[in-house]
């Protein structure tokens, strides 16, 4: 049995239609016809597709073509282990800025030393403790995108002070690494382990029972992807928007009202693959109102921020991406919120490079500067 | 500063350096692996100097716990 004849029986895309909703729903299809996940998976039956640093690579892996799969496929899935066969041959999709996230990734892999909490006040986190706070890849985003003013670790302050007013100092940790998310979908899976592997024992060795996250690929791999390599975790993944959404509702705490119109960017891997769609909205209510506006593609159907993974970032990302501001601006919104430290970086670069005329800014930074001293 | 065969090229270098230098950092690798130095194209004998000095440099640090990485 060949390796695509194998992983067509384990992924079981023999249930095709041919009905082409995939390619339908599929926003790099939309502006880049010779990419069809249909095709890719007809190919596929008739053993003609194969691991190359072909159209496998523009893929953004964000699940809109296989939540609508009457056959349920999980095209993503395939994706990544096509991926994961054609990086054995020698392909790779074309790394973005250079590979220098790659290397990052690769490097964190080692036994390092990571000097990466110096944007911790002190006093306001612990070494050991029942609530682990996963910074994420903050730290090296703040140096990366300093030009374009995204990414930056401020926003990790915000979403530390959200948890210190809800009177929990958490731990944070210099040895924690990437989630690996990247790794796994760049169809790197060994990569993706290694870093699994170690912060597993550095989550494990902090005594912590609930570890927070702010950032939506880091939420999904804990909740959805490390149980499946890694079974029982022995604590539990908490997405910081369930649990301020949760204080709001207790009372304990509040957020002060602000004026102008704002709408909000689901991203895919909080909103379609991790199911986080209420939490944002009632937070953003709880400051704008009847002032949160919807854009005709949110919620289930909202559109990918153009790139994924850091690579193949093309001008169909670009196109992608204007297309989405121009959406959000067009609803009347000044500004649009969004919730991933990704999809910011994205937006703000197209923002720049188009001059398009619509603020992004981010949901925790918004947040914590409303949030009120004290919840009457 | 912009005295650069290739204009600003040296102005983008040093950028470059300095965003690689806080990463270097905050990985923990020893930043003395890093050196930036502006040398002319007719200072032979200051570029191999520097360049000696820097080699030195390196050996006394001895091999990065990188090595196997990327």
């Amino acid at each position: 049995m060949t390796a695509l004849s194998e992983l067509v029986e384990e992924t079981q895309t023999y249930f095709c239609l041919d009905c082409g909703v995939c390619t339908g729903s599929c926003p790099v299809a939309r502006v880049f016809p010779d990419f069809s996940p249909r095709q890719i998976i007809e190919r596929s039956l008739y053993e003609l597709e194969e691991a190359s640093d072909g159209t496998i690579w523009n893929c953004l892996t964000c699940a809109q073509c296989s939540v609508r799969c009457p056959a349920n496929i999980d095209f993503p899935e395939f994706i990544r282990r096509m991926r994961d066969e054609a990086r054995t041959l020698g392909y790779d999709g074309t790394p973005a800025h250079n590979g220098m996230l790659q290397t990052i990734m690769a490097i964190q892999t080692q036994n390092i030393h990571q000097d990466r909490t110096a944007w911790v006040p002190e006093g306001q986190t612990a070494t050991t403790g029942d609530v682990f706070y996963f910074v994420g890849c903050r730290p090296f985003f703040d140096v990366i995108f300093r030009d374009i003013d995204a990414g930056a670790i401020g926003n990790a302050a915000n979403v530390l002070k959200l948890i210190n007013r809800c009177g929990i100092t958490p731990v944070v940790s210099n040895d924690e690494r990437c989630c690996g998310h990247d790794a796994l979908w760049n169809g790197n899976e060994k990569k993706f382990k290694q870093l699994a592997t170690i912060n597993l024992e550095v989550i494990r060795a902090s005594g912590a029972k609930q570890v927070v996250f702010s950032c939506p690929e880091g939420y999904y791999m804990f909740r959805e992807v490390y149980p499946r390599y890694f079974g029982e975790l022995g604590f539990e993944p908490v997405h910081i928007l369930d649990f301020l959404s949760a204080r709001i509702d207790d009372g304990s705490i509040a957020f002060a009202g602000a004026d102008g119109t704002v709408t909000y960017h689901d991203p895919c891997r909080l909103g379609r693959l991790a199911g986080i769609f209420d939490a944002p909205r009632k937070l953003l209510k709880a400051v704008y109102g009847t002032q949160l506006v919807e854009m005709p593609r949110s919620g289930p159907n909202s559109v990918c921020c153009g790139t994924s993974g850091w690579m193949n970032c093309s001008s169909c990302s670009k196109q992608i991406q204007v297309e989405r501001l121009n959406e959000a601006a067009a609803t009347g919104a000044h500004t649009l919120v969004t919730a991933c430290p990704k999809c910011q970086i994205h937006f703000r670069c197209t923002k720049a490079a188009f001059d398009i005329d619509i603020d992004i800014v981010d949901l925790y930074d918004l947040l914590a500067d409303r949030l009120k001293v004290q919840a009457d | 500063m912009g005295d650069c065969h290739y204009l600003d090229g040296n102005e983008k270098a040093e950028k470059m350096f300095s965003m690689a230098l806080e990463l270097v950092k905050l990985l923990g690798i020893e930043p003395e692996r890093m050196h930036l130095e502006w040398v002319s194209s007719a200072e032979g004998g200051r570029f191999a100097q520097i360049a000696t000095d820097f080699t030195k440099q390196i050996r006394r640090l001895g091999p990065s716990r990188l090595k196997k990485a990327a």
